[in-house]
């Protein structure tokens, strides 16, 4: 993590935090920017992973004039004490509680409609100080406390952000990775590391990201070209330069006899953060019609031993990458990228389109997901 | 060196060499006596963050402390199996296949796994559960056989043979909490290593012959071979039909018997 700036504590012997390298002058017990304990040594696995090293009980954080105090160690509270003219947004699910005098604003947000159709938040919340307000989520956990440097940006899964301070600029993109399967004469489309991506970028100014991950949270840091796998929702966050692809293990070898493994393959350079308690991919176990963007590496023979396996590969935060569709797909996206007005599909044309769905065999879900993919690709049909 | 130069474990009784400050073979901590309650419980022992061990060419990372995560370096020619859904990443090295299990079809129906999957070194592979617990380290030696709650187990290294045991009763089927099979684990000739990831905190209790102890049945995690389990109702009330009741599994010893203090976890329900 970028240094934060040293210039408040050069009245003291100073060093860095092993954490996020913000300067910690000898009189803190746990660093200022990210609440990790400065007396702990580094813990680091043989494997590579380094561990979050846990927030102290009612360790404080500054964030610019207001303060951040982290209370609790099972699952932790973020408690704010927002200055005048501060604020900090969140989604409102995790808001724990506040002061009479902490006004909370909605956020506006583009894509609203996109965002509830992948289940994303659509309301984002924004707390203007001065006053308390604390967030919690309802899962055992860590608290991660990412300061994030003008011009730093970081993905993030989804559904993990517990506050950002409004410096910090939230965006979000279609990652790009997913499978179908065919159920009848639909077609069902699956998402292992969810439709979107959250991205935190710091404009003009510092700021501070706090995320709550369930269990305990590991980091490392790939080298280039260097690949893991892991479990698609364990991946908490990631540099903007790491890659994703979708791999598919088939451990017995027979697709039609074989149970099947989810991995997220990714690809360095940059760091890369994993939950230890992660919801499992939902997998119905139907056969596999589809992946998201061409695979040359599809049937691999270096990875034979280990069964059939499908690797995507995804360029680092490119939401738009090429998807390949099925014709009937590609027609109908066509159709609604002709008819698309301001990002909307207007009534009359909606009809029209169910209409042309049903003629191709599609149905009203399909068609959704259609005008989805269509809206998040800027109105283009691919 | 002679052996009362040696440092025993408490938990799994394995012998280690002076100055050493976790057990080799299980993880647990040398320099904390055993924490045993006065009903006769001892607490599992709390695995020190990033504490190693090792079993046949191996070595094992326990890494964390709420969900802990079990951090295996597997050697050239080792294995271990484990079901799908507890894997959290590895290196792309690891070579993964399925595991050959008799009764596919029975198990599927009981709601057991029917898929067993086994990692094959050299390289890294990692898993954990989706609940905050304990890992339970139990290095078994060779004649020994364990039974233990369907979906509790995390891995067995490739020298324990698993199978499993179909519960007798219908009353025990019902009321057991456990449905109709158990795992069991027996090692042959070779030593090998089991994990189990319990739910909140674990204790272990060993029974002497014939002793006797009632344990809600989500609360049970494993138990030698030799103690016999058997659900039986207790009834609560005294009314004209008998009132309501409860089912408790009576443990007979002799032998192990393990708990956990979070009953059985809701997604695996």
């Amino acid at each position: 993590m970028p240094a934060q700036d040293p210039a408040s504590h050069s009245h003291a012997p100073v060093s860095r935090c092993r954490w996020c390298g913000a300067v910690i002058d000898s009189s803190q017990l746990s660093c200022p920017g990210c609440g990790a304990t400065v007396e702990r040594s580094q813990k680091a696995s043989d494997s590579g992973w380094i561990e979050l090293p846990p927030i102290k009980d009612m360790a404080r954080l500054r964030v610019g004039s207001s303060t951040c105090q982290i209370e609790g160690m099972y699952v932790p509270v973020a408690d704010f004490n927002l200055a005048s003219g501060d604020s900090v947004y969140f989604a409102h699910h995790v808001l724990l509680w506040k002061d009479v005098q902490v006004e909370i604003k909605r956020m506006p947000l583009a894509g609203a409609f996109t965002r509830m159709l992948a289940g994303m938040p659509v309301v984002m919340a924004e707390a203007h100080g001065p006053g308390h307000i604390a967030f919690s989520r309802d899962e055992p956990g860590e608290m991660i406390a990412l300061p994030l440097d003008a011009g730093h940006a970081i993905d993030v899964r989804e559904h993990l952000l517990l506050a950002a301070t409004s410096n910090v600029n939230y965006t979000w993109f279609d990652t790009g990775l997913w499978v179908s399967s065919q159920r009848g004469t639909e077609t069902e489309y699956h998402y292992p590391a969810g439709r979107y991506m959250d991205r935190f970028t710091a404009l003009e100014r510092p700021g501070l990201l706090l995320l709550h991950a369930g269990g305990n949270v590991f980091v490392r840091q790939l080298a280039a070209g260097q690949s893991l796998l892991i479990k698609p929702k364990a991946l908490v966050y990631k540099d903007r330069s790491v890659s994703m692809g979708l791999n598919v293990q088939y451990p017995t070898g027979y697709r039609w006899m074989s149970h099947r493994l989810m991995w997220l393959h990714l690809t360095g350079p940059g760091r890369v953060a994993i939950q230890s308690a992660y919801e499992p991919v939902e997998d119905e176990g139907r056969a596999i019609s589809g992946y998201s963007a061409p695979t040359p590496g599809r049937r691999a023979s270096s990875q034979a031993s280990t069964g059939s396996s499908s690797v995507v590969p995804v360029p680092a935060g490119a939401p738009t990458a090429p998807i390949r569709m099925d014709p009937r797909h590609q027609r109908i996206a066509q159709m609604a990228a002709g008819a698309m007005v301001k990002g909307e599909i207007p009534p009359l044309m909606m009809q029209r389109l169910l209409d042309a769905a049903e003629r191709e065999g599609l149905s009203a879900y399909d068609v959704r997901l259609i005008i989805k993919h269509v809206q998040s690709h800027g109105g283009r049909a691919n | 060196m002679g052996p009362e130069q040696r440092i025993v474990c408490q938990w799994c009784r394995g012998q280690n060499l002076p100055g050493a400050v976790s057990c080799r073979s299980c993880g647990a901590p040398l320099d904390v006596r055993n924490t045993v309650s006065d009903s006769g419980w001892a607490a599992a022992p709390r695995l020190k963050d990033m504490t190693e061990f090792q079993f046949s060419h191996s070595t094992c990372q326990v890494e964390g402390e709420i969900v802990p995560v079990a951090d295996v370096m597997l050697g050239p020619g080792d294995s271990v199996f484990f079901e799908h859904h507890v894997l959290l990443w590895q290196d792309p090295a690891i070579s993964l296949a399925a595991m050959p299990l008799g009764g596919a079809i029975k198990r599927m129906l009981a709601g057991m796994p029917f898929a067993v999957t086994q990692a094959h070194g050299p390289g890294h592979v990692a898993f954990s559960r989706d609940a905050t617990g304990e890992l339970v380290v139990l290095p078994l030696h060779p004649g020994m056989e364990l039974d233990v709650r369907e979906h509790a187990f995390l891995l067995a290294s490739h020298s324990i043979q698993y199978s499993f045991i179909r519960i007798k009763g219908f009353f025990n089927i019902l009321f057991g909490g456990e449905g109709m099979f158990m795992d069991r684990f027996v090692t042959a000739g070779e030593s090998g290593l089991l994990m189990l990831h319990g739910y909140g905190n674990v204790f272990q209790r060993t029974l002497k012959a014939g002793e006797c102890i009632l344990v809600e049945p989500g609360g049970f995690l494993y138990k030698d071979a030799t103690v016999t389990m058997n659900v039986e109702m207790q009834r609560t009330g005294a009314g004209l039909l008998g009132g309501a009741g409860m089912a408790l599994a009576r443990m007979t010893g002799p032998g192990r018997v393990g708990i956990q203090s979070m009953y059985k976890h809701h997604k695996s329900s």
